[in-house]
């Protein structure tokens, strides 16, 4: 497939979705599609010549900038968009079925529901192969702990929980403020406060032999979910550094996970990022960890930092000399 | 042709391939190639170059998934055939979900965080959006890690895809030598973390599943599509967990400055003497973590942890000198 076929799909599917959005900011619109603002004022000059056959001005698909916003005037045919292809209906039904199969976490029955309706919407003739199979547990939750801690996490109440510790053979009972579940690598955990240290903690669900939920309402700092990252990390700042990172694309996750901005697509599925942190101390021990798959750009001090820590890093490992 | 040139061609076949869906969904009978050819492209229909065009230009709309229909127009003539895309087939169709769906289709939404899948999902909930149908707070906060990082991962979904066969190298468990196979992939599976290829090994005609990370290199597409079947009732899950029973867990030692490392303090299972006791599954994992850590946190066994941690290092090094 050519350049000019990948970017069929989008053109296609541009035009009912900012129908269904009349008035859009441009901006929001190109995040959506995951494109540059020139982008996508691009794909719209583009579809300004596409029309119904003669091409004339009625025939022509009208769509018109306002300021910043845009808004879809006659559609010519395009006002739904093609059914679910292969990749798009893999990815979200792979989930739904993951999901589903964690016992205790969600209700089957919705689950069910939208397994139904997504394949209902799939290009016709295609039918779903179970191609992508994900698993989030090995099973060894018990169901009555994931439907206390459910419980627990949608209304906001502390959870009494019994729970072994493994290495010390022992069984203790703790109130924690639950926050979040966390699904890594076949196995749940709830992140929760736990008052009685003072610091979030994360749990085994397998290692959870009883959870009952109590009358009383968490009391976490902040009440929401704690997030992965400290959030003062990230609430924009005069002291903010901007830092530049090319991430290869096995660490293409990280601009997933972190609040960054996209500034260019490399060559093998790499992109080019920048995060805007005070603390790019933190960066750089995450730069780190990527071992080379993760570059800083720029500025010049954040990545003397990262080669810096790394040369400490080796000099204790009695690698190179200091 | 230079660049500019170049990309003038592909902008205007991009106009011709949108013009061409647009006719072929405004039309309520089946449009003649003649039709076709005068009113789309404005060329003559015996144009050599107008066939080989069209042809092209159907099989690209074809390959997007979209429903080009050959129909017969005349009930006297049956060689004359005409096209169209039918609106039914092309559409997606009205769907509305009660409350508890779009709480699950949340859930399902945030699901994927990497690239390769999770492009395939943020595409379909657009086109949902685009009908009215919309994700909702799941309720309970979920998050979800599947790692996509491996760049095997995109290369082996599209050969399940087309079902194409495959050749890579792949690293033995027993040696450390690379040793090319050959593949018809029937499926990908992400189990305990970590991505497996399960399918047909042409080499030693019998099933078998790849873990992802020893592949080594490329994986090159081989022959044609549709090459093969994947057999139905697979369970590719079960297949892996069979194949690759969990090993058992690793005991590393890492010795840590006083008043730091609060977070891998917490992970240990005994501390004496700043010297941490820790559990772990995967080695690279916790290699990831450790070098992290510099120089407050130096592992000191087990070996391999070591090098990978130096490894890590040394390639961050190289990168920013």
């Amino acid at each position: 497939m050519n350049a000019s076929e990948e970017r069929l799909p989008r053109l296609l599917a541009l035009i009912p979705w900012l129908r269904a959005h009349p008035g859009v900011e441009v901006a929001t619109a190109a995040k959506q599609f995951g494109i540059t603002e020139a982008a996508l004022r691009a794909d719209i000059e583009l579809l300004w010549f596409c029309g119904l056959p003669g091409l004339g001005p009625s025939d022509l698909i009208d769509v018109e900038f306002e300021g910043d916003t845009i808004t879809v005037v006659d559609a010519q045919t395009l006002d739904r968009p093609l059914r679910l292809t292969g990749d798009e209906g893999q990815s979200l039904l792979a989930a739904a079925r993951a999901l589903r199969e964690v016992p205790g976490l969600v209700d089957a029955a919705p689950l069910d529901a939208i397994i139904a309706k997504l394949r209902g919407a799939l290009i016709t003739g295609r039918t779903e192969e179970s191609t992508v199979s994900v698993e989030l547990s090995a099973g060894g939750e018990d169901p009555a702990v994931m439907t206390a801690t459910r419980e627990a996490l949608s209304s906001g109440r502390k959870l009494r929980l019994r729970y072994l510790v493994e290495r010390r053979d022992e069984m203790t009972e703790r109130t924690i403020d639950p926050l979040e579940l966390r699904l890594v690598e076949g196995r749940v955990y709830l992140r929760a406060w736990d008052p009685s240290r003072a610091a979030a903690r994360s749990f085994r669900l397998d290692r959870a032999i009883e959870a009952t939920v109590l009358d009383e309402a968490v009391d976490a700092p902040g009440g929401a979910a704690l997030p992965a990252y400290p959030p003062e990390l990230f609430a924009p700042g005069a002291d903010d550094v901007t830092v530049t990172v090319d991430l290869s694309a096995r660490a293409r996750w990280v601009a997933d996970s972190y609040p960054v901005e996209p500034v260019a697509e490399l060559g093998d599925g790499g992109v080019r990022i920048t995060l805007r942190t005070p603390d790019p101390g933190w960066l750089a021990r995450l730069v780190l960890r990527l071992g080379g798959e993760a570059v800083v750009i720029g500025p010049a001090a954040v990545a003397a930092e990262v080669a810096a820590t790394a040369r400490a890093g080796l000099a204790a490992y009695g690698a190179i000399a200091h | 042709m230079s660049a500019w040139q170049a990309s003038r061609v592909s902008q205007a076949r991009l106009e011709r391939l949108v013009n061409l869906t647009l006719a072929l969904m405004a039309t309520q009978r089946p449009l003649p190639v003649a039709e076709i050819a005068a009113r789309v492209y404005r060329e003559a229909v015996e144009d050599e170059s107008f066939r080989r065009r069209f042809e092209r230009d159907k099989e690209a709309l074809r390959e997007q998934g979209i429903p080009v229909v050959t129909e017969i127009i005349s009930v006297w003539d049956d060689s004359e055939v005409g096209y169209r895309i039918p609106r039914a087939d092309y559409a997606l169709p009205d769907i509305t979900l009660s409350a508890e769906e779009a709480a699950a289709l949340g859930l399902a939404a945030q699901f994927w965080n990497g690239a390769t899948l999770g492009r395939g999902s943020a595409s379909a909930l657009r086109k949902l959006a685009a009908t009215g149908v919309a994700p909702a707070d799941p309720g309970i906060a979920v998050s979800v890690r599947v790692d996509e990082g491996d760049p095997s991962l995109a290369p082996l979904l599209a050969a399940v895809r087309n079902r194409q066969a495959v050749r890579f190298d792949y690293r033995g468990t027993r040696d450390d030598a690379a040793h090319a196979r050959t593949l018809e992939p029937w499926g990908v599976v992400s189990w305990h973390g970590r991505w497996y290829v399960v399918g047909r090994d042409r080499d030693r005609s019998a099933e078998r599943a790849f873990r992802l990370s020893r592949v080594a290199g490329g994986v090159k597409s081989l022959g044609r599509p549709a090459a093969y079947d994947i057999p139905t009732e697979v369970d590719l899950l079960a297949r892996v967990a069979e194949a690759y029973p969990e090993r058992p867990r690793g005991q590393a030692h890492v010795r840590v400055d006083p008043d730091t490392c609060w977070a891998l303090r917490r992970q240990a299972i005994a501390i004496e003497d700043d010297v941490l006791t820790l559990d772990y599954g995967y080695v690279d994992r916790l290699a990831e973590q450790l070098a992290g850590l510099v120089p407050q946190a130096v592992a000191l066994d087990p070996p391999e942890l070591v090098v990978a941690i130096v490894d890590r290092l040394q390639a961050a090094l190289q990168a920013h000198t």
